[in-house]
C-alpha cells in the first residue's frame, strides 16, 4: 500500500503489470485492492470489468440533503462514472509450430494492428508460467534488398522462447497471451515511458481520483470502474454501459467521464497537443456540451493547465459505446496527452496526470445542481391545438 | 435511365398538398446543425411542434422527443416515459432487481427522423490562421472546395479556397483534394486572431439559403430536415394510438441517438423518416436508380443496417394503394438509417423507413421534389390511422403435434 | 452414380453421428434462407423438433424472425413452468442456471437490386460473399428458380489485378428482356449446391454447412437434452441475421438473460494448401473457441466446456480465429453482460459453395452442445455478480 498521494508509485506500479485483452486479471486484481480503501465496494463482472461503488456523503448522512445540494426537482442522487481501461495491446497465440516457434494474432480486429510495433521486441508470453521471449527480426545479411524495407505480415512472424518444442509445448498453449515486455522507466523532461505507461497513469489516476473523493463529503454516488478489453472495440464497458442505462431513470441521473489518452504532437502526427500542458478536454459529438464547459470551468477556476481536443468523430475511448449503452449516457472524455500511444515506447509526462487526476476529482467534487439539471430530461411547454381536437371529436385529457 | 425529370410530373399536389409549411421546411434546412451541435435544429423544431402535442422533452444525447396521446386507445395510466422523478435507493449496482428495465404500459408507436446533418468540424489552427477542418458523417473534398461556410454558434464566414485557374496545371486539376489538405479561410492572419473567432470543435457548414424552384426545392440539409419537416407535419394529426415523434441525433456520425431512444421507449413499432440518395441522373450503365425523384416516396425493404419489417411493408404499399398516392420501392442497395438501431432495441421493434428521394445528397446543393414530400406525410399519415396492433401480432407457428399448418402469410 | 452417393452411406460408418442427427442435416441444408428470409429454414427446424423431439416446447416466434425453444431442468413442474418471456431475473434463489445455445438460421447471398432491360439483374450482397469470387457461381430465389453470375467482361478486363466490384456482377436467369424476367427487386438468392457425402460418409459437403450443420448440432442436442434432462434449463434459440451484423442474436439476447450464452456455428480449417497459421483441422474434434474477430470468450466457460469434453469423452480442439465472429459475440454484450462462449464445427471452405465438415467434429459438437444440461453449478466463475 503505498502512501496517500503517491501517483507517481502507483504509475509504475500498474504500468508494470501485464493485462493482455480479456484476461486482465493481474491488473484488475491490483485496481480492486488499490480501490479498496475509499469505496463501499468492488466488485467484478462477467466481462472482468472493475467496479467500484461509493454512496453520496453528505455531513455524516448517506443520500440525504439531495434537494440542498441540487435543487428540489432532484429526488434520487447524481451518479458519475469514472472510467480508464484495464488492458493493454496484445496478442494471442494461435499455433505452435515445428522448433517451439509461437504463431500470433493480435487479439480482435486485425484492422489497425502496426506490426512494426511488435517487430523485434522483448514479449512475455503468458502460459502455464510466464515465459521471456522475443519476436525476431530478420538481419539484412539474409533479406533481399527489396525487401529490407518491407513490413511483413503478421503471419510471418513469430514468437522465440528460446526452448526446445517439447518444453514449449509443455508449457504454452493455444489461446495464451503475449504482452510487450517492457517494464516502465523514468525518462528526462519528468517523462515515464514504457509499453503501458498511459495506461498505468490512468489506472493510477483512477485511485488518486478516488483517494480525493474519499476525502471529503460529496453529494452524489460515486462508479469508478477499470473497464476490460478496451483495445477489442471497448467491449468490457459496453457491458457496464448496458447495465448501468438499462433503466432511463437510471440513465438520466448518470454522468460518465471517461479518461484516455490523446496522441500529442509528435513525428508523423500534426498536432498541437504538447506533452507537459495538461490533460486534454475533449470537444465534439462523443461529448455533452455541458460536461466539456464544466470541465473547463472547473480547470480555470482550480488554475489546471488544459488543452483543448476536437474529436469530429466518435473518441477511441469507451465514451463512443457509454454515449450509447441503453437509453443513452451523458459523457465527456479527459486525456492524458501521449507520444508513440501503443508501443513499447509509450511516454507521457507525470505532471500531465498529476493534472488529470486534479481536474476530475474537483470535477466530481463540485458537481453542482446546475450541471446536473441540465442533464435531466427537459421537459417543454406544451399545448394542443383546438383545432385539432375539434376534427378528432375527442375529449382532451 | 431516367427518361423522366421532375418537370414532368404534374405541378398540383395532391394528396391535400396545400396545408403543408414549405417556409418551415427552408427554415430547417437553412439552421446549423452539424452532428453533436443540434441545438438551434431542435429549437425551431420545438417551436413549431409545441402547439401541437402533449409532452415535449429531451434526453441526454440531444434527442427530441414529441408525445402525442391516442384518441382511441383507452386511458390508461402510462409511465413515465422521460425516466425521471423516480427515487430508487439501491438502484445503483448493475443486476439489482430496481435496476432491470420496466416498460411502458401502453407501448407507443415511434416516428424518427435525425435533426443533423453531415458537415465539417475545425479541429486546429494553424499559425497563420488557417482552420484545419475534419469532416463530421460522410462529406468528400468535392464538396467543399470553393465553397463558403459558416462556423461555429454566431455563423462566422469562412471560405475554402481553390486557386484561380490559370495558376495551376490539368494535373493539379484533376486531383479532387483529401478534406486533411484543405483549410478554412477566416480573413485573419495570426493564430491568436482566428481563436478569437472561433474554437477547435465548432461546427462548419455551407452557406446555403434554400432556394424554392416551383416543383421542387434546392437546399443543404435536406438530409433529414425533409424527414423532420414530414414528422412536423405529421404531428398536427391526431391518431388512434400513441404516437412519440423522436427527433434524433447523430445519425450521420453513426446512428447514434436513434438506439437510446428506442431503448428507453420499447415502441411497438416503428417508422423512419429519411431523405434518401438517388442515382436517378444520366449514366451509362443499365442499373439501378435506388429511387427516383418525382415518384414518390420510397420504402424500403432492406438497406445495409436493416431488413424491414415485412408486415410494415405490405401496410405501407396497401395503403399507398388504397389511398392511390404515387410510391416506390427502394433498390436494395447500400444505405443505412437509425433503424438499424432501432430495430435492435431490446427485444426487436419492428421497423419500416420511407424516404423522400433527393439528388445530390451530403453536398451543398441538394434537391428534393414537393410531390414526393407531399406523398411521403400522406403515406405515413394514412398508414398511422388505419394502424392496428393486430399488424404486429407475434408470428404464430404450430405447437409439435398438432395439424401441420404454418401461416406462411406472415412468416418472413 | 455420383461415387460420393454410394452405398457408403454415414450411418454405416463407425463412431457414425445418429440418425436424427444426419435427418437434420440434410433437411435443413435444403432449406432455403438467406438473411431476412429464414422462413423456410425455420419451418424445417420446427417441423424436426415435432418429428424428433416433441418434447421440446417451442415458446415463440420473436419480432425479427428468431425462434425460441426450451428444455426445463430437470424436475421442474411440467405446467406453469416457463412458457413466455423468463420473468425472474439471475439473482433469484434456487433457480436452476439457464443456458442459452444460439444458431443462426440464415445463409449468404445476394438480392436483386435491379433488372436491366435485357433481363439480367443487378445484384447487392447479403452478408460477407467474396464478391471477388462470386463469378461462375449459381445461384437459387425463393421459387428454385437459379441463375449463374458473371462480370461485365470490359469492366474484368479494365480491373484486372484489383478485385471486382459488385457494380460489374450480374445475374443470368435466361430472361430474353425485362418483362420476361421473374426476378423482382428485393428479391434474394442464396447459393446453389446441395448435400453430398464424401470419404465413405465421414465427411460431407455442401452450400450452407454455415450454419446448417450449427442448426443441426444444436436441434440434437435439445432432442438429447429433453429425453434426459439435467440440471439447467436450456435455451435453444435459432437466430436471424446473423451473416448481416449479428441482429437477431441481440435482440435475442435481451429477451432471454441467461447464465451461460453459448453460439454454434462453423469456424476455419487450417488443414488446407497455403492457408494461414490456424491449428484447426477437420476430424479434430468440436472447436471451443477463444476468441476469434469479435469475441473473446469468457475463459472460465472455456475450461467449462473442456471439462465437460474431458468427462463425456468428447473430442475438442481450441480455437483461435483471426476474422469472423459469432452470434456469441452480440450476446455476450446483453444487458450486464454475459460469460459468453462457443462451439464451433470447423469447416473449410466457409463462404463458398462447396463447404466441408466431418461428420464426427458434427457429433461432437451436438454432443458437447447437449452435456451443457449438466449446468455450471460447482464452477468457481460462475456466481452472480460479486
Amino acid at each position: 500500500m503505498t502512501a496517500a498521494g503517491d501517483l507517481s508509485v502507483d504509475s509504475i506500479r500498474f504500468a508494470a503489470l501485464d493485462g493482455p485483452t480479456g484476461a486482465e486479471g493481474v491488473v484488475a486484481d491490483a485496481l480492486s485492492a488499490a480501490l479498496a480503501p475509499f469505496v463501499d465496494r468492488v466488485g467484478r463482472d462477467a466481462l472482468g470489468n472493475v467496479i467500484a461503488y461509493r454512496r453520496a456523503r453528505i455531513g455524516n448522512a448517506t443520500g440525504a440533503g439531495l434537494s440542498t445540494a441540487f435543487g428540489p426537482d432532484v429526488v434520487a442522487a447524481p451518479r458519475l462514472l469514472i472510467v480508464a481501461p484495464l488492458d493493454e495491446p496484445s496478442m494471442i497465440v494461435a499455433r505452435i509450430d515445428p522448433g517451439g516457434f509461437l504463431r500470433f494474432r493480435p487479439i480482435g480486429p486485425a484492422a489497425g494492428i502496426d506490426v512494426r510495433a511488435w517487430l523485434g521486441q522483448p514479449v512475455t508470453v503468458h502460459g502455464r508460467r510466464p515465459l521471456a521471449g522475443a519476436i525476431g527480426t530478420r538481419p539484412p545479411h539474409v533479406l533481399e534488398l527489396a525487401v529490407r524495407d518491407v513490413t511483413p505480415e503478421i503471419d510471418a512472424l513469430f514468437v522465440d522462447v528460446g526452448l526446445g518444442e517439447a518444453d514449449v509445448r509443455a508449457a504454452v498453449a493455444i489461446g495464451d497471451t503475449v504482452t510487450l515486455r517492457r517494464p516502465p522507466e523514468r525518462m528526462a523532461g519528468g517523462r515515464l515511458t514504457g509499453k503501458a505507461a498511459a495506461g498505468g497513469s490512468l489506472l493510477a489516476a483512477l485511485v488518486e481520483i478516488a483517494r480525493r473523493l474519499a476525502g471529503a463529503p460529496h453529494p452524489c454516488d460515486f462508479v469508478l470502474a477499470g473497464t476490460a478489453q478496451g483495445a477489442f472495440g471497448h467491449r468490457g464497458a459496453a457491458a457496464l454501459g448496458g447495465a448501468l442505462a438499462a433503466d432511463a431513470s437510471d440513465a438520466a441521473r448518470t454522468l460518465a467521464v471517461v479518461l484516455g489518452m490523446a496522441s500529442a504532437g509528435q513525428r508523423g502526427v500534426d498536432s498541437t497537443i504538447a506533452l507537459g500542458a495538461g490533460p486534454t478536454i475533449v470537444r465534439g459529438p462523443n461529448v455533452h456540451p455541458r460536461l466539456h464547459g464544466a470541465l473547463i470551468a472547473t480547470a480555470k477556476r482550480h488554475e489546471i493547465p488544459y488543452q483543448l481536443e476536437a474529436a469530429p468523430g466518435m473518441t477511441r475511448t469507451s465514451a463512443s459505446v457509454l454515449q450509447v449503452a441503453g437509453a443513452g449516457l451523458a459523457c465527456a472524455v479527459v486525456q492524458v496527452p501521449a507520444r508513440y500511444g501503443g508501443t513499447a515506447v509509450e511516454t507521457v509526462a507525470e505532471v500531465d496526470v498529476a493534472r488529470l487526476a486534479r481536474l476530475v476529482a474537483a470535477f466530481a467534487a463540485g458537481l453542482d445542481g446546475e450541471i446536473v439539471a441540465a442533464l435531466q430530461p427537459a421537459l417543454i411547454a406544451v399545448g394542443s391545438t383546438a383545432a385539432d381536437d375539434r376534427a378528432a371529436g375527442k375529449v382532451t385529457s | 435511365m431516367s427518361g423522366r425529370n421532375v418537370g414532368d410530373v404534374e405541378p398540383a399536389l395532391p394528396y391535400g398538398g396545400d396545408g403543408l409549411d414549405w417556409a418551415l421546411l427552408a427554415a430547417l434546412s437553412d439552421a446549423r446543425g452539424v452532428s453533436g451541435d443540434e441545438g438551434r435544429v431542435r429549437d425551431i423544431v420545438a417551436a413549431a411542434v409545441a402547439p401541437h402535442v402533449d409532452e415535449l422533452w429531451t434526453d441526454a444525447i440531444g434527442n427530441l422527443y414529441a408525445r402525442k396521446r391516442g384518441d382511441r386507445v383507452a386511458a390508461v395510466a402510462t409511465t413515465d416515459l422521460r425516466g425521471v422523478g423516480r427515487p430508487d435507493a439501491g438502484a445503483n449496482e448493475p443486476g439489482s432487481p430496481a435496476a432491470r428495465s420496466s416498460e411502458p404500459a401502453v407501448p407507443p408507436l415511434m416516428v424518427c427522423a435525425h435533426l443533423d446533418e453531415v458537415g465539417l468540424m475545425v479541429v486546429d489552427i494553424d499559425g497563420d490562421g488557417m482552420a484545419r477542418l475534419a469532416a463530421v458523417g460522410g462529406v468528400l473534398g468535392a464538396a467543399v472546395v470553393g465553397q463558403r461556410v459558416r462556423i461555429g454558434a454566431d455563423g462566422v464566414v469562412g471560405v475554402v479556397g481553390l486557386p484561380p485557374a490559370h495558376a495551376t496545371t490539368d494535373a493539379v486539376r484533376a486531383r479532387l483534394p483529401a478534406l486533411e489538405e484543405l483549410r478554412i479561410d477566416l480573413g485573419v492572419t495570426t493564430r491568436d486572431a482566428a481563436l478569437a473567432l472561433v474554437q477547435p470543435g465548432d461546427g462548419a457548414i455551407w452557406d446555403t439559403a434554400t432556394v424554392d424552384l416551383g416543383p421542387t426545392l434546392l437546399g443543404k440539409a435536406m438530409d433529414d430536415r425533409a424527414g423532420c419537416w414530414a414528422l412536423a407535419m405529421l404531428l398536427r394529426s391526431r391518431y388512434p394510438m400513441d404516437i412519440v415523434g423522436v427527433f434524433s441525433v447523430q445519425e450521420e456520425a453513426g446512428t447514434r441517438g436513434a438506439g437510446p431512444a428506442a431503448h428507453r421507449l420499447a415502441p411497438s413499432a416503428a417508422f423512419v423518416l429519411e431523405c434518401g440518395t438517388t442515382d436517378d441522373t444520366p449514366k451509362d450503365r443499365d442499373d439501378t436508380p435506388v429511387m427516383r425523384v418525382g415518384d414518390g416516396p420510397a420504402i424500403t425493404v432492406m438497406d445495409s443496417s436493416m431488413v424491414a419489417d415485412v408486415r410494415l411493408v405490405r401496410h405501407l404499399v396497401a395503403t399507398a394503394e388504397r389511398e392511390a398516392i404515387r410510391h416506390q420501392i427502394r433498390a436494395p442497395k447500400g444505405g443505412g438509417t437509425d433503424g438499424g438501431k432501432i430495430h435492435l432495441a431490446r427485444r426487436g421493434v419492428p421497423t419500416a423507413v420511407v424516404s423522400a428521394p433527393c439528388r445530390y445528397l451530403h453536398g451543398p446543393q441538394a434537391l428534393v421534389s414537393k410531390h414526393d414530400l407531399a406523398g411521403m406525410v400522406a403515406l405515413v399519415r394514412a398508414a398511422l390511422e388505419s394502424w392496428s396492433p393486430d399488424i404486429v401480432a407475434p408470428i404464430p407457428f404450430d405447437r409439435p403435434g398438432s395439424p401441420h399448418s404454418l401461416n406462411r402469410e406472415v412468416a418472413p | 452414380m455420383n461415387p460420393q452417393t454410394a452405398s457408403a452411406s454415414p450411418s454405416t460408418v463407425a463412431n457414425a453421428p445418429s440418425a436424427p442427427l444426419l435427418d437434420a442435416l440434410v433437411t435443413f441444408t435444403a432449406a432455403w434462407g438467406p438473411s431476412g428470409r429464414e422462413g423456410a429454414v425455420r419451418d424445417a427446424i420446427i417441423a424436426w423438433l415435432a418429428a424428433h423431439a416433441p418434447t421440446v416446447d417451442i415458446v415463440r416466434i420473436d419480432a425479427l424472425g428468431n425462434l425460441f425453444t426450451r428444455v426445463g431442468a430437470a424436475g421442474e413442474a411440467a405446467a406453469g413452468a416457463a412458457a413466455g418471456v423468463p420473468a425472474d431475473d439471475r439473482t433469484a434463489p434456487g433457480r436452476p442456471a439457464r443456458i442459452l445455445i444460439a444458431a443462426h438460421m440464415d445463409e449468404i447471398g445476394v438480392i436483386a437490386t435491379h433488372v436491366d432491360a435485357t433481363g439480367f439483374v443487378r445484384c447487392s450482397a447479403v452478408g460477407g460473399v467474396p464478391i471477388a469470387d462470386l463469378v461462375g457461381c449459381r445461384v437459387r430465389f425463393e421459387s428454385g428458380l437459379e441463375g449463374v453470375i458473371d462480370a461485365e467482361a470490359i469492366a474484368r478486363k479494365a480491373a484486372a489485378g484489383q478485385t471486382a466490384t459488385l457494380d460489374m456482377l450480374y445475374i443470368d436467369v435466361g430472361a430474353p428482356d425485362r418483362a420476361a424476367c421473374p426476378v423482382r427487386v428485393g428479391d434474394a438468392a442464396a447459393y446453389a449446391g446441395g448435400l453430398v457425402w464424401q470419404d465413405g460418409g465421414r465427411r460431407a459437403m455442401a452450400h450452407n454447412m454455415d450454419n446448417r450443420a450449427g442448426c443441426a448440432a444444436l436441434a440434437e442436442a435439445l432432442r438429447r437434452a429433453a429425453a434426459a434432462p439435467g440440471a439447467a434449463e436450456v435455451w435453444g434459440v435459432f437466430t436471424v441475421q446473423e451473416e448481416i451484423g449479428l441482429r437477431g442474436a441481440r435482440t435475442a439476447g435481451f429477451d432471454v438473460p441467461c447464465d451461460v450464452a453459448i453460439a454454434v456455428d462453423i469456424t476455419g480449417a487450417g488443414d488446407l494448401p497455403g492457408a494461414a497459421p490456424l491449428a484447426l483441422a477437420l476430424g479434430g474434434g468440436a472447436a471451443v473457441k477463444i476468441s476469434d474477430g469479435g469475441m473473446i470468450s469468457h475463459r472460465g466457460v472455456v475450461g467449462w466446456l473442456e471439462r465437460l469434453a474431458a468427462d463425456g469423452h468428447i473430442p475438442v480442439q481450441p480455437e483461435v480465429l483471426p476474422g469472423g465472429t459469432t452470434d456469441a459475440a452480440a450476446l455476450q454484450l446483453t444487458g450486464a453482460g454475459v460469460p459468453a462462449g462457443a462451439v464451433s464445427i470447423p469447416t473449410r471452405h466457409a463462404h463458398r459453395p462447396g463447404q466441408v465438415i466431418d461428420l464426427g467434429d458434427l457429433e461432437a459438437a451436438a454432443a458437447l452442445l447437449a452435456a451443457t444440461r449438466i449446468g455450471p453449478s460447482g464452477e468457481a466463475w460462475y456466481t452472480p455478480q460479486d
